[in-house]
């Protein structure tokens, strides 16, 4: 059987590797001989081949140092982890589970969400924003184009926080926005879900953090960190009434 | 979950999956994340590896997925159109003239080859990489790519062509310079 440019054209690939059977390859040659069009392309990928397997070592990237550490601390083995973030990695993961179900609006109850919402923070919280950035504006059109969904940014000002950037839940696909901010030196979580749990502002305590969980536009919003009682709340009702104030809700004013 | 070893073994191919991020997103920042989201989705879902399997095609195969995610999320539109029109744009190549040939063979820079590969279409670039620079088969690629085995070819062979083309042009532009 003689083989045909088309027939050619698909081995091609596995001729310049030296992959094809040696029936295969003499028939392919033997094309090669009498087709000058296909010996060019044979003859110009065998070129790139060879071109980029001998830079392809040189061309290498290299993972950034802080990058490689912060997937070392990841690691969900590591021995320097104490028993009381094992109580937490176990709790969390039970918690996601769960938490799923109230993402993909199956259940609603307010403390199901404040769980997700503090455990989210307090396993977020050790690897800092992923999206670092002090701009409401920025955050918003980012979160925009990458989820589709209008994300509200509070600057925070009034409320005594400072925006530090927003983190990409890998387990809540974009459903569940977590905005970082930091107050007195410690970081407070902010998570916005839309269509979530409906919430009166109440001040919830679970496992050693704060949370204070309202309700605004079909958004359910919870404000996440560590005490002293009452502070979170007032910070949480600054958040609220910028995020009310219809003229430019980033501004902190 | 994984063990101490497999752990270490896949913090081992740090470095190819933050080229493949870089090389996809085209930008450090978004290259992090994605390598990050790899691996804490690997570390989450290690008990879908298969021990004895390629980990370090495993890896590679998250990143894509998370990558095609990641984009059919931004975009809301599917990711295909980009590498067909790449596909349909790129069939002709024309032949090559022997002493450019040789100029070429003589030494490419490998800046050049950097800013050739950088102007090919995604899907060829990425492909030719995975073959050319990282080794995996064409099997383990259309794993990762999520395409059949005849398209994962199709995309190497043209991308080599390409960029080999785009390389002849390169020191036929030089030859041109010089004779002036």
């Amino acid at each position: 059987m003689t083989m045909n440019c088309q027939d050619v054209e698909s081995r091609m690939t596995p001729l310049v590797d030296g992959e094809l059977t040696p029936a295969d390859a003499t028939e392919v040659n033997a094309h090669l001989e009498c087709c000058p069009p296909c010996r060019d392309a044979a003859r110009q990928e065998a070129m790139g081949r060879a071109i980029l397997r001998g830079c392809a070592d040189r061309l290498a990237a290299t993972a950034p140092a802080s990058l490689r550490a912060q997937i070392r601390r990841n690691l969900p083995m590591s021995s320097r982890r104490s028993p009381w973030r094992w109580a937490v990695a176990a709790a969390a993961t039970l918690v996601t589970a769960v938490a799923g179900l109230a993402v993909a609006g199956l259940i609603r109850p307010v403390p199901v969400f404040a769980a997700q919402a503090t455990l989210d923070h307090l396993k977020c919280i050790r690897f800092g924003p992923q999206s670092a950035s002090s701009d409401p504006r920025a955050i918003e059109a980012s979160w925009k184009s990458w989820q589709g969904w209008d994300l509200k940014v509070p600057a925070g000002k009034a409320a005594g926080l400072r925006l530090l950037g927003y983190r990409r839940c890998v387990l809540t696909e974009g459903k569940l926005a977590h905005l970082l901010y930091e107050r007195n030196g410690s970081i407070v979580s902010l998570f916005v879900l839309p269509g979530g749990p409906e919430a009166d502002g109440a001040e919830l305590e679970m496992f050693g953090q704060d949370a204070v969980l309202w309700t605004s536009h079909g958004r359910t919003y919870a404000l996440v960190g560590r005490g002293p009682r009452g502070a979170l709340t007032a910070a949480a009702e600054s958040l609220a009434t910028e995020l009310d104030s219809p003229a430019s809700p980033g501004s902190g004013l | 979950m994984f063990d101490k070893t497999v752990q270490q073994e896949a913090l081992g191919w740090i470095d190819g999956l933050y080229g493949a991020a870089l090389r996809l997103t085209r930008n450090p920042a978004d290259a992090e994340d994605l390598v990050q989201n790899t691996y804490l989705k690997a570390f989450r879902s290690s008990a879908s590896f298969k021990p004895g399997t390629n980990l370090r095609a495993w890896l590679f195969t998250i990143l894509h997925n998370h990558f095609l995610n990641d984009r059919r999320h931004a975009k809301g539109s599917p990711v295909q159109v980009d590498s067909e029109t790449a596909e349909k744009a790129a069939t002709v190549i024309p032949a090559v003239a022997d002493s450019v040939e040789d100029t070429l063979v003589r030494r490419v820079a490998d800046d050049e080859v950097r800013s050739a590969l950088e102007t090919l279409p995604e899907a060829f670039r990425d492909a030719v990489w995975l073959r050319d620079a990282e080794g995996f088969s064409y099997v383990e690629i259309a794993g990762m790519l999520n395409v059949p085995v005849g398209t994962v070819m199709s995309r190497i062979s043209r991308g080599r062509r390409l960029l080999a083309e785009r390389l002849t042009q390169n020191a036929r532009a030089v030859e041109a310079g010089i004779q002036k």
